[in-house]
């Protein structure tokens, strides 16, 4: 018995460990610049490594991190999730996750925010390169994307909407309605979470007589932002526009809000997707909307006073996509979801049997103590 | 004990967890496949009712209702004058009668509420004036006008009768389910009976009687009256279940198609006097000019009108 737990094990963490390290060598911050045709520099920032090159000799730079600066800081922000892949890979198909996913979020977090401040208090903290610290935050996001929302999304969205959706062409009343419910709804769910993740949730602008700065911010892409610099043109007229290119993977001057938008996207998907299966009220998946579309005008507001999330700066416009796409689908739910086999809410009794009973805590406890003591006594 | 399985069966996961705590089974897992807890429980049933399931073996008195020479006097008004009657188990008595004949009194004197002027009343053998308790124990009673603890839950209702009537609270919790269910007040179990429908007052009224173990004597004032057609079928059903297993039922109706649908006999009363009774066939042979039930009630209550 132990021996195959061990064995189990064995296979779990190099497996695992595995692919942590690949996540650490890989580059969360690539900036590109093209300000002339004379003038680039692209930088690329690792959780082991930060570049800097303008093409010149002088000015090409590659840095290694402070090893154990850097390995002790992956372990610290990698451990919940990692605790969580652990976790759930134990859980029965019933079990739902989500709320194990939470509250991985909320300690990654927290680990996030110790690591990224532990230079106060340990000596030699200081990873050396300024870039490194919005890496650890890009290499945070992409782990909890991948070792945790994904995961759970797979397993939620699996088990869910089995049959509801199904092609039937009599109640029809339009081609694109027919297309999409004929698409079936682990698909729906797939493509809400993706858009979720990808596209941006808000447009930062950035105007002054010398730059003009467009940008887009999403969970995952972090912000791209194309920014016009003019202000060669205007003072020396030889001058073209100039075109600086920045890519963020992740990038999060203030991971808590990054986060929270991205937790709260993933959970407006999740609750679309449970809307359309009539596990919960329209009431309920439209206050998540918004919530999550309240948390968006307030980042946005937090940016404009300087709270900056990759952005450029200058005025955040809160553009949703996701929640576009989330109340569309809430609101066309009777067309999309084509009359058919109904009796979702009614399990058969042989399934019902296989259901997990939640018993309360207390009446676990009294009967572990009651059988101790009944042990105790004879 | 196969009636009883099927009910766990049917249950919910706070109610096999609440009915686990009564039987106290021990419960050591955090979590648990429901078919394995329903089965565990079923187990502990068994352990439980090993004796045999109580109710099964009471048996009532021959004369489960007995009402000799009754006669009741408002003032000057005889609301029902020198009426015999008996119910024994197994049998449903229909009391119909047109407006103000005297069912209600009759049947509010059976439950006690007012005394006769003369006469005596027994239920299950014990006369309502000498031994009202024990009168009561047996009797259950849906009142013509059903009134309750407004400020009582439904739930609360429920479990404060089985406690009154002494029933064992895992006997109350089986009980309960399977009326509940039957009676569709699953929905209502946490509402404030003062805020209940006058249909869904009668339905708790009837399962706060079912939660009592049978076999049952029943006075039932109008109890159909005032139920939607599922629940009035339900009802009907029940009854004519109850009675195959024992139970005693008088039931007043003026709805005629009701008592034909479930009675066994029939008492037909007039303003206070009984003016005819047997089954359907001796009381055809009464009255030749009637041919229906209906005609049977008008001939004897004034005659059958002129077309
Ligand atoms: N508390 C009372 N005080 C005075 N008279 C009463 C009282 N209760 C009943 N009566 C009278 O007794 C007679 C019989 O009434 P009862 O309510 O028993 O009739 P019923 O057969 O139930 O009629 P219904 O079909 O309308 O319910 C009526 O004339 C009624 O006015
Ligand atoms: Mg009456």
């Amino acid at each position: 018995m132990l021996a195959r737990v061990g064995e189990e094990l064995r296979s779990f963490w190099p497996v695992q460990m595995f692919k942590i390290i690949i996540l650490a060598f890989i580059p969360y911050s690539i900036q590109f610049a093209f300000q002339s045709p004379s003038y680039f520099h692209v930088r690329l920032g690792s959780m082991f490594w930060t570049w800097y090159s303008t093409g010149m000799p002088v000015l090409t730079d590659l840095n290694s991190i402070n090893p154990w600066t850097a390995i002790t800081n992956l372990l610290v922000v990698a451990g919940p999730s990692l605790y969580f892949c652990y976790r759930l890979r134990a859980m029965s198909a019933e079990e739902s996750p989500s709320r194990l996913a939470a509250a991985t979020m909320v300690v990654s977090l927290i680990c996030l925010v110790l690591v990224s401040y532990s230079y106060w208090f340990v000596p030699g903290g200081w990873a050396s390169d300024s870039m490194y610290y919005q890496s650890l935050q890009g290499f945070v996001t992409v782990l909890l994307v991948l070792f945790v929302f994904i995961p759970t999304l797979q397993r939620v969205s699996s088990k869910r909407l089995p049959r509801r959706l199904t092609q039937s062409n009599k109640h029809t009343p339009n081609r694109l309605y027919s297309r999409i419910a004929g698409f079936a709804p682990r698909n729906i769910s797939k493509l809400m979470v993706l858009a979720a993740l990808i596209l941006p949730y808000g447009v930062g602008l950035f105007v002054d007589p010398n730059n003009f700065i467009l940008s887009f911010s999403s969970p995952l892409v972090g912000s791209t932002s194309i920014s016009y610099y003019y202000h060669y043109l205007l003072r020396t007229m030889d001058k073209p526009f100039s075109i600086a290119l920045f890519f963020q993977l992740g990038s999060m001057a203030a991971g808590f809000l990054m986060l929270g938008v991205l937790g709260l996207q993933v959970l407006f998907a999740h609750e679309t997707l449970r809307y359309l299966e009539d596990r919960i009220t329209q009431k309920r998946v439209t206050l998540v909307g918004v919530i999550l579309l309240v948390f968006l005008v307030l980042v946005s507001v937090l940016n404009g006073v300087g709270v900056n999330l990759g952005l450029a700066g200058g005025a955040f416009i809160p553009f949703p996509v996701s929640v576009f796409i989330g109340l569309w689908l809430i609101k066309k739910k009777d067309q999309l979801l084509l009359e058919g086999e109904t009796e979702l809410t009614r399990p058969e009794l042989s399934t019902l049997q296989e259901q997990e009973v939640i018993i309360p805590i207390i009446y676990v406890l009294e009967s572990r103590l009651k059988r101790r003591f009944r042990r105790y006594k004879s | 004990m196969n009636s009883v399985k099927s009910i766990v069966e049917r249950m919910d996961s706070d109610e096999l967890i609440r009915l686990a705590r009564q039987l106290n089974v021990s419960l050591t897992e955090r979590k648990m496949k429901r078919g394995l807890l329903v089965e565990t429980i079923q187990g502990e049933l068994e352990e439980y009712y090993r004796e045999g399931i109580p109710w099964k073996k009471t048996r009532l008195s021959d004369l489960a209702i007995q009402i000799s020479g009754l006669t009741k006097k408002f003032g000057k008004t005889v609301a029902v004058r020198g009426l015999n009657l008996a119910v024994r188990p197994g049998q449903i008595v229909g009391l119909v009668g047109p407006n103000g004949a005297g069912k209600t009194t009759t049947l509010r004197i059976l439950a006690g509420i007012i005394r006769p002027t003369e006469g005596t009343v027994q239920v299950n053998g014990f006369d309502m004036n000498v031994h009202p308790l024990k009168a009561k124990q047996r009797l259950g009673y849906i009142p013509e006008r059903p009134t309750c603890y407004p400020n009582l839950k439904v739930r609360e209702y429920l479990t404060f009768i089985a406690k009154i009537y002494r029933v064992p609270p895992i006997d109350a919790t089986l009980r309960m389910k399977e009326y509940v269910d039957l009676f569709q007040l699953n929905g209502l179990l946490n509402a404030y009976i003062g805020t209940l429908s006058k249909g869904n007052l009668q339905r708790t009224l009837l399962v706060g009687i079912f939660v009592r173990p049978p076999p049952y004597i029943l006075a039932l004032d109008e109890p159909i009256y005032g139920l939607d057609p599922r629940g009035a079928w339900n009802l009907k059903l029940l009854l004519k279940k109850l009675r195959d297993e024992g139970s005693a039922i008088l039931v007043s109706t003026h709805i005629l198609e009701v008592a034909e649908g479930i009675c066994d006999r029939f008492i037909i009363m007039n303003e206070g006097d009984v003016v005819g009774k047997g089954t359907l066939e001796e009381l055809l042979e009464q009255t030749p000019n009637a041919h229906t039930i209906e005609e049977i009630f008008l001939e004897l209550t004034g005659g059958i009108p002129d077309a």
